[in-house]
C-alpha cells in the first residue's frame, strides 16, 4: 500500500456551536481526554468508529445506560472471562453526542499464547455444553424479567403506614425507593451481563467459520453462509407470526369486517364483544400478547422505541393489513419450509464439494459449532432489547411520575435527560427533602439544565458524525468488530474516500451485499420508527439501521439500505428471508440520499447508484 | 461382431472403457450420449478404420520407408521435419483412394445421420480422436457437408497424425512414429448462434462452488483463438444464482456463409454489447454443467454451443467435456491444520484476525 491514511484526530473534531459544556451530560470517562498526555496519545493512535448501528441518534444521558452496560459486558467476556486470544475489550467515547468505539488488541505474542490455552479450556466448555447452559440462561433471564415486572414503584406517603411501626420495619419508603432505583439500574446492568454471556463465543465461531469457508470457496458470500448457519424458528419472527395467525383466525371466524372497519383497536374490540366468535378472537388476541407484544417498534435501545404494548395500534394495523392481503388471496405465511430446504441443500452440497477429507471434517466441525451457537445469536435480542427493555423503560416512567409529582419535571419523558448517576442524586434530593419536610433543590436545578440539554441534543441532531476518527489499525481480531459492525479494508477505505468528497457529488455508494437482487425505485429516508407510516409501496427504505419489528413494512418496500451493519444486522436477515435486495453497512447512505431520489440497489454487488 | 473389429460405430455404442476402439474423444462422446447429455448425434471411425486405410491404400509402406531414411532429422532439424511431414501428409496420404469397404460403411452411417437430422448432406464436424491424450495435436474440420467432402476430410484428419509436432511427440515418448492410429468423430454440426466454454469451478481461484461460463456470438473457434473478449457469467453451483455478468464488446463472430464456409464477420452494432446468452440459457447451461460434473465425479472443462435451429432448452449443445486440468490436478494442502478441534481452530483463527489495508 501507499502511504498510510488516517482519519482526523478525535481531539481535532470541532464542537457544535452552542453546545459547549455538553460533556457534563455523560459520565466523565466518556469524553476524549484533555488532562492526561499519555491517554491522549493512546486516543490519537486508536481507531474510533461511529456506532451508528446502535445509535443512529445522539445519546440521551439516561439511555447511555445500555452503552455503559455493554461497554463492560462485551469487553469483560473477551478480556477476562473467555480470554479471546488477541483481543481485549471495546473502548467507548462520546463525540458531540455520538458514540464512538474502538477495539483493543493484545500485542505480546507470549501473552497471546497463554490466552489461547485459557480460551480453549473456557470457550471449549461453553461450546460443548451450549444447549444446557443456554437453557439455564433462559431461566435466569426469565426470572430477572419477572422480578423487574413485579417491582412496585410507589410515590412517598405523607405519613408512613402504621405497619412500619407495628412490624418494627425500621426503614422508610423513601429509603426503599432509593434502593429500588439502584436495584432497577443493577437489574438493567445484569440483563446485559447475560446478553454477552454467549454472544462473544457465538460471533467468534461464526467469524472463523466464515474465514475458513472463504479459503475453500473464495467466492462464497456471507449471505450463503448465514443461510447454512441460521435458524429456521427464529424468535424475532414470532411476534409477527402471531399477527398473521390472528388475521387468519379472523377470516376463519368470519369476524374480519369488524376488525377491518374499526378505526382503532378499542372500536374493534367493542364490536367483537357482541358475538361469540368475536369474543373467541379477542381471547386469541389477548393470549398472543405476552410476552410477544414487548416487540419494540425500534431496536429497543432508546426510550422512545415504544413496544407494541405501548403502541397497540401498530400490531392492530398490521393485523388489518394481513387480513387485506389474505382477502386478495395472497400467501402471508413465512416460507419456513423453503428456508429449511434451502438450508439443508446448501449444507449438503457445499460439504460434498470439499475434496480434501481433512478440510471437510474441519468445515463440518466449525459449521456444527456455529449452528449450535446461532439460535442464541438470533434470539437474545428479543429477550433483552425488546422484552427486558420494554419492561424497564416503563418502570423508569413510573419513577418519572414521582419526579413530576414533586415538581422536578414538567413531563415524565424529561427523566431521560439525566444520566443514571444524576438520577440517583436527584432521587436522593427528592427523598431527603420529603424526609426533612423542606423544598427540594432539584426543581430549580434540573429544570434549567433539562431545557439546556434539550437544546444541545437538538443541535447534535444537525451534526453529521464522521464515520471514524483516529488511525486505522493493520489487523482486527475482535469478533464483533468483524461480524457485527463489518469493519473491513473496503469499508475503511470508503469512509476515507467519502470524507474527502462533498455529499452532493456522490453518485455511488458501496456496502455489503446482504441480500441479492437488483431494484430501482424512489428512496424513503427513515430517521425514526415514527416515520415508517410515510413509506409508499415499492419505495427503497434508507435508514441508519432497522429493527425486526419493522418486519411488516418489508412487505411493502422494494429494497433496504442501511448505514451500519454487517451480514447479521436485522435488515440483512429480514431481506434475505423475504427475497428483497439489501445493501448494508454503507456508512453514509442516510446522510447522502434524500427522500424521493431515484436509486438503483444492486444486492449482489453491494452497490447503490444515485440516479439523476 | 466385437467393437474391435468394426470400422464404423455409432457414438452411443462406445463407452468410457473403449479408448482403444476409436480414441478418447469418441468414447467420451459415447459416454456423454449414454448419460443423456445434449451432445449432437454422430458416428465414429475406429482405429481399425485408420489401419484399414493405411494398409489398404499401401500408404503404410511408403511412410515406413520414408521415416526410416529420415528418422534422425525429425527431432534435430525443424524445417526438414516440416518438409517430411508435408510430404507424407500431402503427397502420400491425401492422394490415396479410400478402400471400398470403408467407403461403403461411411456411406451407410452418413446417410442414416442425414435421416436422423432430417436433411440432405447434413453439415458435420470431423474431429480427431487419439487413443491417448495429446490435446491439439491433430486436426479437426468443421462444417463439412456432403459425402465426398466428408471422405476427403476424414483422410485429412488421419493425415494430421503425421504432422511434425505429433511425430516429434511420438519420438520423444518412444512410441512408434510410423504408425499412430487415431479415431475420427463425425458429429452433426451445431448451427451455433453462440458458443463458448464452461468450467464447473472458478478457474481463477479454484472455488469449487462456482460455475464459470465464457461465451461469444457465432462458432466457438473465435473464443479459442482469442479474437474476441467473451462475455463472462459466474453462478453459484448449488443455488444456481447468477453471481456475476460481465458483458463485453464482441466485435467479430465466426459464422457459416451460404456455401457452408466458415467466415469471420463483424457483429452488427446492436448485438455487440448485449449478452450472448439469455438468463434461462445461462441457467440451463449451468444445470447441464452440474450434471456433467456429477456424472464424471470431477470438475469439468466444457465446450458448448447454442443451436440456432433448435428451441430452448434443446438448443443447448455440449460439444466436448474433459476434466478441468489445473485445479483438479493440483494437490492442495488442506487449510485445516491437522487434527485440531473446533475450539482450537477458532482460537488460532482469532489470533490471526482480519487484516486491514
Amino acid at each position: 500500500m501507499t502511504e498510510k491514511r488516517s482519519f482526523s484526530s478525535p481531539h481535532d473534531v470541532p464542537h457544535v456551536p452552542g453546545t459547549e459544556g455538553w460533556e457534563r451530560m455523560y459520565p466523565y470517562y466518556y469524553s476524549f481526554t484533555t488532562e492526561d498526555k499519555e491517554m491522549q496519545e493512546y486516543e490519537n493512535k486508536a481507531f474510533w468508529y461511529y456506532d451508528g448501528l446502535h445509535y443512529p441518534e445522539p445519546m440521551y444521558p439516561f439511555d447511555l445506560l445500555w452503552d455503559e452496560a455493554w461497554y463492560m459486558a462485551l469487553s469483560q467476556n473477551n478480556s477476562r472471562i473467555f480470554s479471546i486470544p488477541a483481543s481485549m475489550g471495546i473502548d467507548h467515547r462520546i463525540l458531540n453526542g455520538y458514540l464512538y468505539i474502538s477495539p483493543v488488541g493484545v500485542d505480546d505474542p507470549g501473552v497471546i499464547e497463554q490466552r489461547v490455552a485459557d480460551f480453549m479450556k473456557r470457550a471449549g466448555y461453553y461450546y460443548q455444553n451450549w444447549d444446557e447452559l443456554y437453557g439455564k440462561w433462559k431461566d435466569k433471564v426469565n426470572d430477572l424479567i419477572k422480578t423487574v415486572e413485579n417491582m412496585q414503584i410507589k410515590d412517598l406517603p405523607e405519613l408512613e403506614d402504621e405497619s412500619v411501626v407495628f412490624e418494627g420495619k425500621g426503614m422508610s419508603s423513601g429509603f426503599e425507593l432509593v434502593r429500588k432505583y439502584n436495584e432497577l439500574i443493577n437489574y438493567g446492568l445484569e440483563a446485559w451481563q447475560y446478553h454477552f454471556e454467549f454472544l462473544n463465543l457465538g460471533y467468534a465461531a461464526y467469524v472463523i467459520l466464515a474465514d475458513f469457508s472463504k479459503k475453500i470457496f473464495p467466492g462464497m458470500d456471507d449471505r450463503t453462509l448465514s443461510k447454512m448457519v441460521g435458524g429456521v424458528d427464529v424468535i424475532l419472527f414470532k411476534p409477527d407470526e402471531n399477527l398473521r395467525e390472528l388475521a387468519k383466525l379472523a377470516l376463519e371466524l368470519g369476524v374480519q369486517d369488524q376488525i377491518k372497519e374499526a378505526e382503532k383497536l378499542d372500536d374493534a374490540l367493542t364490536a367483537l364483544q357482541g358475538s361469540e366468535k368475536g369474543q373467541q378472537w379477542i381471547k386469541a388476541f389477548e393470549d398472543a400478547k405476552y410476552p410477544w407484544f414487548y416487540m419494540s417498534t425500534g431496536t429497543g435501545w432508546y426510550h422512545d422505541h415504544w413496544t407494541w404494548f405501548d403502541r397497540i395500534e401498530i400490531p392492530f394495523n398490521n393485523i388489518k393489513n394481513y387480513i387485506g392481503m389474505l382477502e386478495k388471496g395472497e400467501n402471508i405465511d413465512r416460507p419456513v419450509e423453503q428456508v429449511k430446504e434451502t438450508k439443508e441443500k446448501l449444507v449438503k452440497e457445499y460439504t460434498a464439494l470439499i475434496a480434501n477429507e481433512e478440510d471437510k471434517a474441519q468445515f463440518q466441525q466449525l459449521l456444527a459449532v456455529a449452528q449450535t451457537c446461532f439460535p442464541y445469536v438470533e434470539d437474545h435480542n428479543f429477550y433483552i432489547e425488546h422484552w427486558f427493555h420494554g419492561v424497564f423503560w416503563n418502570k423508569m416512567r413510573e419513577l418519572g411520575k414521582i419526579f413530576v409529582n414533586h415538581g422536578f419535571f414538567d413531563d415524565v419523558e424529561e427523566i431521560w435527560y439525566l444520566n443514571r448517576y444524576e438520577l440517583e442524586q436527584a432521587l436522593y434530593d427528592l427523598v431527603t427533602s420529603w424526609a426533612t419536610g423542606v423544598k427540594p433543590r432539584g426543581p430549580s436545578y434540573w429544570r434549567a439544565e433539562i431545557n439546556w440539554r434539550k437544546d444541545v441534543i437538538e443541535k447534535f441532531r444537525q451534526f453529521s458524525p464522521p464515520p471514524a476518527v483516529g488511525q486505522t489499525p493493520e489487523v482486527i481480531n475482535e469478533p464483533f468488530t468483524i461480524m457485527l459492525w463489518g469493519i473491513t479494508t473496503d469499508s475503511v477505505n470508503q469512509w476515507l474516500d467519502a470524507s474527502s468528497i462533498a455529499p452532493e457529488d456522490i453518485t455511488e455508494l458501496k456496502g455489503f451485499p446482504a441480500s441479492s437482487g437488483i431494484v430501482e425505485g424512489l428512496a424513503r429516508v427513515i430517521r425514526s420508527p415514527e416515520q415508517l407510516n410515510e413509506l409508499q409501496d415499492g419505495e427503497i427504505l434508507v435508514a441508519s439501521t432497522t429493527s425486526p419489528s419493522w418486519t411488516p413494512i418489508f412487505h411493502k418496500i422494494g429494497a433496504a439500505i442501511t448505514d451500519v451493519g454487517g451480514i447479521m444486522c436485522h435488515a440483512a436477515i429480514v431481506c434475505r428471508e423475504y427475497g428483497l435486495p439489501a445493501v448494508v453497512g454503507t456508512g453514509l447512505a442516510s446522510s447522502t440520499i434524500k427522500t424521493g431520489q431515484k436509486l438503483r440497489v444492486d444486492g449482489d454487488k453491494g452497490l447503490i447508484t444515485l440516479l439523476k | 461382431m466385437s467393437k474391435d473389429n468394426c470400422l464404423v460405430l455409432w457414438l452411443q455404442e462406445l463407452s468410457k472403457d473403449d479408448p482403444m476402439v476409436a480414441g478418447k474423444k469418441c468414447c467420451h462422446l459415447g459416454e456423454m450420449l449414454q448419460a443423456r447429455l445434449p451432445v449432437p448425434p454422430g458416428f465414429a471411425l475406429t482405429l481399425k478404420a485408420y489401419e484399414t486405410f493405411l494398409q489398404g491404400s499401401g500408404a503404410n509402406k511408403i511412410i515406413l520407408s520414408t521415416l526410416e531414411k529420415h528418422k534422425h532429422e525429425l527431432l534435430n532439424d525443424l524445417s526438414k521435419a516440416e518438409e517430411i511431414s508435408s510430404y507424407i501428409m500431402n503427397e502420400v496420404i491425401m492422394n490415396k483412394e479410400m478402400p471400398a469397404v470403408l467407403k461403403e460403411n461411411i456411406a451407410v452411417y452418413y446417410e442414416q445421420l442425414c435421416d436422423t437430422c432430417g436433411c440432405v448432406d447434413v453439415p458435420v464436424a470431423v474431429r480427431s480422436s487419439g487413443p491417448v491424450s495429446m490435446p491439439g495435436q491433430f486436426d479437426t474440420f468443421l462444417n463439412i457437408s456432403g459425402y465426398d467432402n466428408l471422405l476427403q476430410n476424414i483422410i485429412k484428419v488421419w493425415a494430421s497424425s503425421f504432422n511434425a509436432r505429433s511425430m516429434a511427440y511420438r519420438l520423444q515418448h518412444n512410441m512408434a512414429v510410423e504408425n499412430s492410429p487415431i479415431g475420427v468423430a463425425v458429429l452433426k454440426m451445431a448451427n451455433a448462434r453462440s458458443s463458448g466454454v464452461m468450467f464447473t469451478l472458478d478457474p481463477v481461484t479454484g472455488d469449487p462452488s462456482r460455475i464459470f461460463i465464457e461465451g461469444s456470438w457465432g462458432l466457438g473457434e473465435s473464443l479459442v483463438s482469442g479474437q474476441v473478449t467473451p462475455d463472462k457469467f459466474v453462478l453459484d453451483k448449488i443455488t444456481l444464482e447468477i453471481k456475476q455478468k460481465i458483458i463485453c464488446d464482441k466485435a467479430v463472430e465466426l459464422v457459416r456463409d451460404p456455401q457452408g464456409n466458415v467466415i469471420t464477420r463483424e457483429v452488427p452494432p446492436e448485438k455487440r454489447e448485449i449478452a450472448c446468452l439469455s438468463d434461462e440459457e445461462i441457467l440451463e447451461l449451468a444445470r447441464t454443467g452440474k450434471h456433467i460434473e456429477k456424472h464424471y465425479g470431477v470438475a469439468q472443462d466444457i465446450e458448448w454451443a447454442i443451436d440456432e435451429d433448435l428451441n430452448f432448452p434443446h438448443n443447448i449443445i455440449i460439444l466436448q467435456t474433459r476434466q478441468e486440468s489445473i485445479w483438479t490436478k493440483r494437490t492442495k494442502a488442506p487449510f485445516a491444520s491437522g487434527k485440531v478441534n473446533a475450539t482450537e481452530f477458532i482460537a488460532r483463527g482469532l489470533m490471526q484476525g482480519i487484516k486491514l489495508q
